[in-house]
């Protein structure tokens, strides 16, 4: 099960499994991105490279402009994968939280 | 425990609810969980992504020996594709040069305890270990 929803604040909380299967709608969502924002991933369980990917074509596309994505709350599973991709220094990641 | 999947990313929900049941019932932990869901998931699409041409299933296997879960896919007409062979992912490249191409296996390999390939008459057969204590 994985959701992406909005908040008032205009951060992204994504939640449940990211995967190969969920790429295709999460992009739909990180497309409409257009400046900094911050991604809660305090409820994310699992991401995979499908999942990455998405994240990392939103993250080329912001940093034309000089924006970026914020990733907070990532549980230590996801920031192992993160940092064996070495994503964790291509993304401004807040520690603490999750 | 051994199911023949779609050889299609639809397939995805029922191989994750298959290992998912193996899981449990070999009380497995987060970390185990993880990096198995992982390579299952990267090696599975692979095998979707690049031999779509054929269209048949894909058996996946799961057994135990000992403390060591292991995880077979086979696809019995694929082309030959080694992943223990594939070219590494540079990560340090800057964001502007850094690929989606390649990571799932660089970060499955690291996950993973072992990984094995053969090709058989057409057969590209993975095989993937985890440690229970790990």
């Amino acid at each position: 099960m994985f959701s992406i929803s909005v908040n008032d604040n205009g951060e992204i909380l994504l939640s449940g499994r990211f995967d190969a299967s969920q790429a295709g709608h999460a992009s739909e969502v990180f497309d409409q991105v257009s400046e900094t924002t911050r991604v809660n991933f305090r409820d994310l369980d699992y991401i995979s490279s499908a999942g990455l990917g998405v994240l990392l074509k939103t993250q080329k596309r912001l940093g034309e402009s000089g924006n970026g994505l914020i990733l907070t709350n990532m549980n230590k599973l996801v920031r192992d994968v993160f940092r064996i991709a070495r994503f964790d220094v291509v993304f401004e990641i807040e520690e603490g939280g999750g | 425990m051994e199911k023949r999947f779609t050889k299609s990313f639809d397939a995805l929900p029922e191989v994750v609810t298959f290992l998912d049941d193996f899981i449990r019932s070999h009380k497995a932990g987060p970390e185990v969980e993880y990096a198995l869901h992982v390579a299952l998931e990267e090696f599975f699409t692979n095998m979707v992504k690049y031999n779509s041409r054929s269209l048949n299933d894909i058996q996946i296997s799961l057994w135990r020996e000992g403390e060591t879960l292991f995880v077979r896919l086979v696809d019995e007409e694929a082309e030959p594709f080694d992943p223990t062979q594939a070219r590494g992912v540079d990560t340090s490249l800057p964001i502007e040069k850094r690929k989606v191409g390649g990571l799932g296996i660089h970060i499955s390999k690291q996950l993973v305890d072992s990984l094995s390939y053969s090709y058989e008459d057409g057969k590209g057969i993975i095989t993937f270990t985890k440690n229970l204590g790990a």
